[in-house]
């Protein structure tokens, strides 16, 4: 249901190798080793990212794809420009909202089975 | 005692046995008699049980009032189902009493008891495999389909967790033709469409299936009241609501809505001044990515996240990013910049389509534009692409299980809505343009060739409908010629 | 210090392979019994069955041609396979690649003292999946355990990065093998290198000069001594070879001297057998080899221009492959690319040489580390093989007790400690975390191979013995992980692609992208069946790419029906090798599918091709007398690089009817690039017509509507009208054909309310009587709806017209109107 850009967002290379825009590309690779290296040791901290909808999973290849993104400067140019860092603010400025009635069918006696 | 009536039911009894054994044996009398006899019956019975339970009370013996319940059964099976057997769960004895012939499911009793049966079926908590075999039999075997099994196959399906489907089957089950259309069935459907669109808080459309002449019900008055009062226009008082509430059925079940109602609108549209929009790409980001947090998106923020964005990309490239792209040696910050633009015009425009708000509650700026040609592209492909694939299915002769059928069409008429629903005034007839020839050839074909021709006049009348709407007067014409016709 | 690990790499050639071993620090080549570092890849199989590889079998390429089998690398992939008439044996490809890495994998075994297990073998960077796959299944065939690949470009690229000082900026590698060129644009930046793109002609090599050679030859044995020789004649295929064979010693020969004499003994003439001497001289060669030349430098300029660097900005060529060594290819690069030509490299070594430089980045050692027997708590360790970083990390984790959790715990480690070997770097003392981890970095001595020393410490300070004792890492230019030679995407239902995993990506990688179907699935129906094309190529037309293989989601497997649009999550994976895997997950059903009908690169029918040829120059065809009827010049150029490219698959069909099994794949190349610039063409030329059919239906449509259309059509049309004009402009075909619909459906509608409007269409439907499917009945219709139009009777008139379409033969259109009304 998200879209395309809302994915690119959440998959930011910068978020996926735990950077912001202002590490050199060396810094990048460095961490991103580290990250490639805590992962196949299966350590807890590496296996997820935080992200504006919350933590994602991190796996090697989104580390791996990550870094050769960022490798290409014009690729990582466009990165730099949708990077959103942090899960902070995102609720805030939320305006109205339309609220629903969770009742409604149980009020009339219809009801769901319980999914498989 | 001495039933003065009673030979006459039984003579009843006996022609109707008689008459559905026989092919040519039988009695070729007119429906209208039988209804004549029917309702004889029914009230002779409805006497018989009314003394029967006057002896139980005179001779103290309850023993008597078997025989009176099971007058009453016979009476009012819809009642009886309705708040005995369905609520307790009891699925074939749901189904079988439902079939006892009488006058509330006349116009479709096999279907109508079905749908009685799948929602005793979901309600016994326990979901069977042997009866859930036994009803997808049934449904299966439902031939030609009329407006009691399409509910019974939206209430089967909506218990799947299904919802969408179900809606578009419940909406199909409106435009059946009233002899196709048992009105206890026209009820239960108005009375989901409108427990739906309440659980999605649409409200708009809990308020227009209430106010809808003809279908409505206790319920879904009650229901249009609160949603009036939570759309905030047109008031109607406390008083009125809670008669609204007292009059209606499942009153403990309906307090909570009633609650929501008189608390009435808590969230009124905050009125933002325009200055205090964020000017820079990131904060805007940050804004933009509010909307993609659980729950749709009012149409209200949608708009004025968009208009930040108009604003910002209108000064062109960020002077920031040029430098930037210098710093790194990157040469195509314009490209970057105007990738960024498609995006965000992408995702703005699949938003504005998920959410159903029109492009009408967009202010105008210098996205709009470009949000409405997305719109347009995207969603009249995947429409030409739909349409097509009927079409060829048709042309191929590849015949699919009706029920099948439906998933097909109730796909096919959300994605037209959807479309037709957000674009501009213009893409309607265009969109139109580009299903009708397949739809209505496809209604058509059930009609003619796989004899369900109640559905497929139902079809007809849907598109009918749109064809009023989208100002297609040929195809007005041409519907309004072919849903005449007797089904 | 425990001895060396040492690292593998194979540069498995089309004509030729190579292979070297790499201890961190030298780099040696493997050498055959007779000391020579080029093997030939040649596989020999006698009538008892033995087989031969290399050098040995290299000798019987002349005398025992068809027992002796060679450039079988440029059919793996292909499900062709070879036969050997003596032995009556059948080889795949890969099976014969194996003979070679056999060879290669004993001469190791006696240069190194065992035989290597772990290797790293290149292929040409525009190898698609089949091939790589064909290569991984050689490898194993061979022997070797584990087998990773690389991209020849990038295995050169390593090598020459290796051996030059700090070099800095764009550089191209020039790859021309014997049947393959490559081309490739690098980047080196702090000690990094990044593959900036690739481009190249998987049909385009040394062999084509010799192929132009030996048809030289040929011309001057008809013209000297009256001998016809026909490439498409199956019977002179003998001849051919020993053709090619001597053209391939002349051209070595002329690398150095200015003139060559070739020597062939038996030839038959009409005069009987006669021996033949034809001298070639270099300016000869040169002039034939010039178009290949030519055409590979285009590659490369194409290339150039594609990624934005100017010409004079390249700092150097690397070249690699055989033919490179022609003075005259080193003289028109420096020429026509402005670039130096990197001098003291070995082309033929160069690959194998960045092969086992990659063997050890991936960690790939020739022999695994054995796990030792002794009772020590071991630490699983994660840092690069190689490192353009001089601090890089190393990260450590304990693995579980081997004694299951019962030694005691003063034994337990509780901090370690790394150090350089020369003591010139010591790291501190660093405790493990609640995982029983650690994360650190060290310092690497500058371009050298750097030792640590891991020592491991208990709470209370006493030494406890860990393995590993040690880990290598050497400081250079690296590579991180192989990228993918070509975009790997999923064809859609218009013919359009949708990009997976971006040629370049890092492998292993993987991807997930929602689709949605356009049909319906139905559920149980064994006929229905949903297919997911996966494709390999960067064109926009999916059928230009090539098919790699096919997710199928059968009817029979479905539990419920799918509507067309319903989402499908698509996943492709590929692993370090290029091996592919693929599934679906169907939300609706909640259902995983992963059967992936796996493919080889498609064969094609000789026949088939021809046809395809044909058509392709009757479109070009009419392209070209629109061309000329219009003075279109642009349009002209371009037909003749659609002629040039027709010309070519139509030559290399008659060499593969000639019993060249891979001139088949050059034709099908050829065609399918022809293909790409028709279908443009023709849709520039089609452009005009669909707007005049636009145009007419629009003028047609507005008087009718004028006439007797309602308010509301009269508001659509013009809306519809401004719309077609803004398509035009746009040159949008979608978008005009789109609202051109509109256009019609309101034309018509306003057209049958005319009263006379059936009586029309009965006329226009009985003038076309002669074409129905059934005559006699539509004959009696055509009498019915006569006297039906004598009464004046329209609806019945109707009737009849939309009953004697029904038998006459489609017309879309028409059928469409039928379908409307035809309730009865």
């Amino acid at each position: 249901m998200k879209s395309d850009l809302a994915g690119r967002v959440a998959s930011n290379p910068f978020l996926v190798l735990g950077i912001t825009p202002a590490f050199s590309r060396r810094e990048m690779e460095r961490e991103g080793q580290k990250l490639l290296g805590m992962l196949e040791l299966g350590m807890a901290e590496a296996r997820s990212y935080p992200t504006v909808f919350g933590p994602r999973p991190r796996t090697p290849e989104m580390v791996r794809e990550a870094m050769a993104e960022l490798r290409d400067p014009g690729r990582r140019l466009a990165h730099e420009l949708l990077f959103l860092e942090g899960t902070a603010g995102v609720d805030a400025d939320r305006g109205e909202k339309t609220v629903g009635w969770s009742g409604a069918f149980s009020a009339l006696g219809l009801s769901r089975w319980p999914s498989r | 005692m001495a039933l003065p009536l009673a030979p006459l039911i039984w003579l009843a009894i006996w022609l109707y046995m008689r008459n559905r054994k026989g092919g040519a044996g039988g009695v070729d009398l007119s429906p209208g008699f039988w209804l004549f006899v029917w309702i004889i019956c029914i009230w002779n019975s409805v006497f018989v049980a009314g003394l029967l339970f006057g002896g139980a009370a005179v001779s103290e013996n309850p023993a008597w009032a078997l025989p009176a319940l099971a007058a009453a059964v016979f009476c009012f099976p819809w009642t009886f189902a309705r708040w005995v057997l369905i609520p307790a769960g009891w699925t074939r004895a749901a189904y079988y009493v439902l079939r006892i012939p009488g006058t509330t499911l006349w116009k479709d009793r096999r279907g109508g008891a079905l749908a009685g049966a799948v929602w005793a079926h979901t309600r016994s908590g326990r979901r069977s495999p042997r009866v859930d075999e036994w009803l997808q039999k049934k449904l299966a075997a439902l031939s030609p389909l009329k407006a009691g099994g399409v509910a019974a196959l939206a209430l089967s399906r909506a218990a799947e967790g299904e919802i969408d489907f179900a809606r578009g089957l419940m909406r199909l089950v409106l435009a059946f033709d009233r002899n196709a259309r048992p009105r206890r069935i026209l009820r239960v459907a108005v009375e989901w469409l409108a427990a739906e669109a309440a659980t999605r808080g649409d409200w708009e459309a809990v308020r227009a299936i209430g106010s809808r002449r003809g279908v409505r019900t206790r319920w879904t008055l009650f229901a249009s009241l609160a949603a009036r009062r939570l759309l905030g226009e047109s008031r109607p008082h406390a008083l009125l609501l809670r008669a609204a509430w007292l009059l209606a059925p499942n009153r403990i079940g309906s307090l909570g809505l009633l609650r929501l109602a008189l608390a009435g609108r808590q969230d009124a549209p905050v009125q933002r001044e325009e200055g205090g929009l964020p000017a820079t790409f990131s904060d805007l980001l940050r804004l933009h990515a509010a909307l993609w947090k659980e729950g749709p998106a009012s149409a209200g923020d949608l708009d004025r996240v968009q208009l930040g964005w108009s604003r910002l990309f209108m000064k062109g490239v960020a002077g920031g990013l040029r430098e930037r792209a210098a710093a790194i040696a990157a040469a195509n910050a314009e490209h970057v910049w105007e990738e960024a633009r498609a995006r965000i015009v992408g995702d703005l425009a699949s938003m504005l389509r998920e959410h159903g708000h029109s492009l009408a509650a967009l202010t105008p700026s210098g996205l709009t534009e470009d949000i409405r040609a997305r719109l347009e592209d995207e969603g009249m492909e995947e429409l030409e692409h739909a349409a097509g694939a009927l079409a060829r299915r048709r042309a191929n002769q590849q015949v699919l299980p009706v029920h099948d059928e439906l998933v097909e069409w109730c796909a096919l008429r959300d994605l037209y809505e959807s479309l037709a629903g957000v674009a501009s005034n213009g893409l309607r007839p265009l969109a139109f343009a580009s299903v009708y020839p397949a739809a209505s050839g496809h209604a058509v074909w059930l009609f003619n060739e796989r004899g369900e021709r109640p559905l497929g006049n139902a079809l007809l009348r849907v598109l009918l409908e749109e064809a009023r709407n989208a100002g297609d007067v040929e195809a007005e014409r041409l519907q309004a010629a072919n849903v005449a016709i007797p089904i | 210090m425990a001895s060396r690990d040492i690292f593998m790499g194979i540069d498995l050639g089309t004509t030729n392979s190579t292979a070297a071993v790499f201890d961190g620090e030298r780099v040696d080549f493997v050498r055959d019994q007779q000391g020579a570092t080029v093997l030939p890849s040649v596989v020999r199989i006698d009538s008892r069955g033995t087989v031969t590889a290399g050098s040995r079998a290299r000798r019987y390429l002349e005398s025992d041609p068809e027992n002796t089998r060679t450039e079988f690398k440029r059919l793996m992939g292909t499900r062709e396979e070879m036969l050997f008439p003596a032995s009556r044996q059948k080889k795949t490809p890969p099976e014969l690649a194996a003979e070679v890495l056999k060879v290669i994998r004993r001469a190791a075994g006696v240069q190194i003292g065992f035989e290597p297990e772990q290797a790293v073998i290149s292929v040409p960077a525009l190898f698609e999946l089949p091939q790589s796959a064909a290569t991984s299944e050689a490898g194993r065939l061979a022997g070797f355990s584990k087998v990773e690949l690389i991209q020849e470009p990038v295995a050169s690229a390593l090598a020459a990065g290796w051996t030059a000082d700090e070099d800095e900026g764009f550089w191209l590698v020039y790859d021309l093998g014997g049947g393959t060129f490559d081309a490739s644009l690098l980047e080196t930046r702090d000690g990094l290198l990044r593959v900036v793109a690739h481009d190249g002609d998987n049909f385009l090599g040394g062999r084509d000069i010799d192929q132009a050679l030996s048809g030289w030859l040929a011309e001057r044995l008809a013209e000297e001594h009256g001998v016809r020789v026909s490439r498409s004649d199956p019977s002179d295929a003998a001849i051919f070879r020993r053709l090619k064979l001597a053209a391939e010693e002349a051209k070595i020969e002329l690398s150095h001297a200015s003139e060559a004499v070739l020597s062939l003994e038996g030839i038959s003439s009409p005069k009987g057998e006669i021996d033949v001497d034809l001298v070639l001289n270099r300016a000869t060669l040169d002039a034939l080899a010039l178009p290949v030349i030519e055409k590979s430098i285009e590659v490369c300029e194409r290339l150039v221009l594609a990624n934005g660097v100017e010409k004079g900005k390249l700092h150097r060529v690397v070249l690699v492959g055989g033919p490179t060594a022609m003075p005259v290819l080193r003289q028109r690069i420096r020429e026509r690319l402005q670039i130096p030509v990197a001098e003291g490299l070995d082309p033929m070594t160069l690959v194998a040489h960045g092969a086992a430089l990659f063997a050890l980045t991936s960690r790939l050692p020739a022999r695994p580390v054995a796990v030792s027997e002794e009772k020590r708590r071991s630490f699983w360790l994660q840092y690069p093989g190689m490192s353009s970083d001089p601090a890089p990390h190393v990260l450590g984790r304990l693995t579980a007790a081997p004694g299951d959790g019962t030694e005691p715990s003063a034994a337990e480690p509780f901090a370690i400690r790394l150090s350089r070997s020369d003591g010139g770097w010591k790291g501190g003392l660093l405790e493990l975390d609640a995982e029983g981890a650690f994360v650190t970095s060290v310092e690497l001595l500058p371009r050298k191979t750097s030792v640590f020393f891991l020592e491991a410490f208990a709470k209370d300070g006493s030494v406890v013995p860990v393995e590993p004792r040690s880990l290598t890492i050497v400081h250079g230019l690296t590579i991180s992980d192989p990228p993918l030679s070509r975009t790997v995407g999923v064809a859609l239902a218009d013919d359009s692609t949708r990009e997976f995993i971006r040629r370049g990506t890092p492998l292993p990688a993987r991807k997930t992208l929602t689709l949605r179907t356009v049909e319906t699935v139905a559920k149980g129906s064994e006929g229905s069946l949903l297919k997911i094309p996966i494709i390999q190529g960067e064109f926009p037309s999916a059928h230009l790419c090539r098919l790699v293989g096919t997710l199928e989601i059968a009817g029979r497997e479905v539990t419920a029906t799918l509507p067309p649009g319903s989402a499908v999550e698509v996943t492709l994976e590929l692993d370090r090798g290029g091996r592919l895997s693929a599934r679906a997950f169907v939300p609706a059903l909640n259902r995983v599918f992963s059967e992936v009908a796996h493919l080889a690169v498609p064969e094609i029918a000789p026949d088939s091709l021809a046809a395809a040829i044909a058509s392709a120059r009757e479109r070009l065809a009419g392209i070209r007398r629109d061309a000329f009827a219009n003075r279109d010049r642009n349009l002209l150029e371009r037909a003749g690089e659609v002629e040039a490219h027709l010309a070519e698959a139509a030559r290399d069909l008659a060499a593969a009817r000639g019993g060249e099994p891979d001139s088949t794949q050059r034709a099908q190349r050829n065609l399918l690039d022809a293909e790409a610039v028709l279908a443009e063409l023709e849709e520039e030329r089609s452009w005009p017509e669909l707007w005049d059919e636009a145009q007419q239906e629009f003028a047609f449509s507005a008087e009718w509507v004028a006439r007797l259309g309602t308010e509301i059509e009269e508001r659509h049309l013009s809306e519809a009208g401004r719309a077609l004009e803004k398509a035009h402009q746009g040159k949008n075909a979608t978008e005009l054909s789109r609202q051109l619909r509109l256009v019609k459906r309101l034309g018509t509608a306003a057209f049958y309310r005319h009263p006379d409007a059936w009586f029309w269409m009965f006329d226009a439907a009985s003038s076309s009587v002669s074409r129905a499917s059934e005559p006699a009945k539509a004959a009696k219709l055509v009498k019915e709806g006569e006297e039906a139009r004598k009464r004046g009777d329209s609806a019945a008139v109707r009737g009849v017209v939309e009953r004697l379409w029904a038998l006459l033969p489609p017309d879309p259109e028409f059928r469409r109107l039928g379908y409307d009304s035809g309730i009865r």
